[in-house]
């Protein structure tokens, strides 16, 4: 069997008219200019899908883990950015529409780009079999779209990724004891109440067994809006920032504060304890330690 | 084009032209027999120039090689209705048989690869570790196609045998 094998093998690759290394090599030469090898290969759509949803699992894992650090109804926007999108991402919610337009953008463009390039496969692959095949210029001007469109897929999954490590950034560097958006807004409210010296105010935003304090004397509630009713005005001003302490339900915040009153500054610190009930935040105590 | 691309030039045809007889007789005995063996190599030589120069491999026979037993399975698959329908031609004597000797049919079955196996190892003497790094293949894998490969060559001629 080996013989014949042998035999088999060598009629086997003697077969045909050799046309010559020459020749083969130039028709090879010239298939290779013909066709070059593609510079980029086709995705297909599921790819451009899968892309779209991992961008924005990566952005939305970033906004909850932003989100987690700091407590519900955070501010996330920042000074510095654009006012107009700014007023527009002053929520979380604005952030989520923000990724998501550029998100469904990104998904657009990357379409586009897979579709032109079926396009122009489809089109080389029925010319072939006309045997022609299509003019260069036609490859050019797909080949000159196709670029741009590449380009606005980049630009715009950099925007996207930008945007999610800018939310991160953000929210690293909030300290832990920064104020939620609701402590502010009762704390101004507590604040224009002394100052408007409107009792009402001041008592809605207490709960019923508020304790005012000061240089050891204990007011009581219904005692200490008396009080602001009679308060002549004063004006509070806060230096530097609240500092919130405590996850809830009871809040414990402090604040250095200036109060002019009938032209007479006096400086002191003011602690508060805040409660969330069901009717929202109220301030529970009040502590002032100062120089009136 | 420069002087450099001109040397460039000759030096891969004067490579060519080493490689050019041998890897056209293993073109011969791996691609499917309704293609030219010319034709198989070509399509090897114009893959391989789309993307390198043939100076710039180490092994360049043995990379053309792995790109033409590529090829012509992707041509056997094609063609795979084609061969079926000239099988049967050649078992029952038709024309074809007048150009080939009957006995290359069996052979002609088998797939490239093992084709590819048997030629190098039978004709061109290569160790099968050898034929492992040629065809990115383990020497094992590469001793297997070839006793597969035998078996089969083996059952057909008995078959013949019995069928008398």
């Amino acid at each position: 069997m080996a013989e014949e094998l042998t035999r088999s093998l060598t009629t086997l690759a003697e077969r045909g008219v050799p046309r010559g290394a020459a020749a083969v090599l130039a028709d090879a030469r010239e298939d290779a200019i013909r066709e070059p090898a593609p510079r980029w290969v086709q995705r297909p759509a599921w790819a451009a899908a899968t892309a779209f949803v991992t961008t924005m699992a990566v952005l939305g894992g970033s906004l909850v883990f932003g989100l987690a650090m700091r407590r519900p109804g955070t501010d996330v926007g920042s000074s510095w950015f654009p006012e107009a999108i700014g007023d527009v991402a002053s929520t979380a919610t604005g952030w989520w529409l923000l990724a998501l337009a550029i998100a469904a953008a990104l998904a657009v463009v990357g379409a586009l780009v897979v579709r032109n390039q079926q396009h122009r496969t489809s089109k080389e692959r029925t010319m072939t079999t006309t045997i022609e095949r299509p003019p260069a210029e036609q490859i050019k001007t797909t080949e000159r779209n196709n670029r741009w469109l590449v380009i606005a897929v980049v630009v715009l999954a950099l925007a996207l990724l930008a945007l999610g490590a800018w939310v991160i950034f953000d929210q690293a560097s909030q300290p832990e004891t920064a104020a939620t958006t609701e402590v502010e807004a009762l704390y101004d409210d507590y604040v224009a109440a002394w100052t408007d010296s409107d009792a009402d105010a001041f008592t809605e935003l207490g709960t019923e067994n508020f304790v005012f304090t000061s240089f050891g004397v204990t007011f009581s509630q219904s005692e200490q809006a008396a009080s602001v009713a009679m308060s002549g005005n004063p004006v509070f001003e806060r230096v530097g920032d609240l500092v919130v302490m405590g996850d809830g339900p009871d809040y414990f915040v402090t604040a250095a504060e200036r109060i002019t009153l009938r032209g007479t500054e006096y400086f002191g610190v003011s602690a508060y304890r805040i409660v969330d009930t069901e009717d929202g935040l109220r301030i529970a105590e009040h502590h002032w330690v100062g120089n009136v | 084009m420069d002087q450099t691309d001109v040397s460039q030039l000759l030096e891969e045809s004067q490579l060519f032209e080493q490689l050019y007889q041998p890897l056209r007789r293993f073109a011969a005995v791996v691609g499917p027999i309704e293609s030219d063996p010319d034709d198989l190599l070509q399509e090897a030589i114009a893959r391989v120039l789309r993307r390198h120069r043939l100076t710039d491999l180490d092994q360049p026979g043995a990379y053309l090689r792995r790109t033409i037993v590529n090829l012509a399975a992707n041509q056997r698959r094609q063609l795979g209705r084609a061969r079926r329908a000239f099988a049967q031609l050649a078992a029952s004597g038709g024309s074809n048989s007048d150009v080939y000797p009957s006995d290359l049919g069996e052979l002609l079955r088998l797939p490239p690869q093992e084709r590819a196996v048997l030629y190098l190892s039978e004709i061109e003497g290569y160790r099968y570790r050898e034929i492992g790094q040629m065809l990115n293949c383990t020497e094992t894998a590469a001793r297997k196609r070839a006793l597969r490969a035998r078996r089969r060559l083996q059952a057909a001629i008995v078959g013949e045998v019995a069928d008398g």
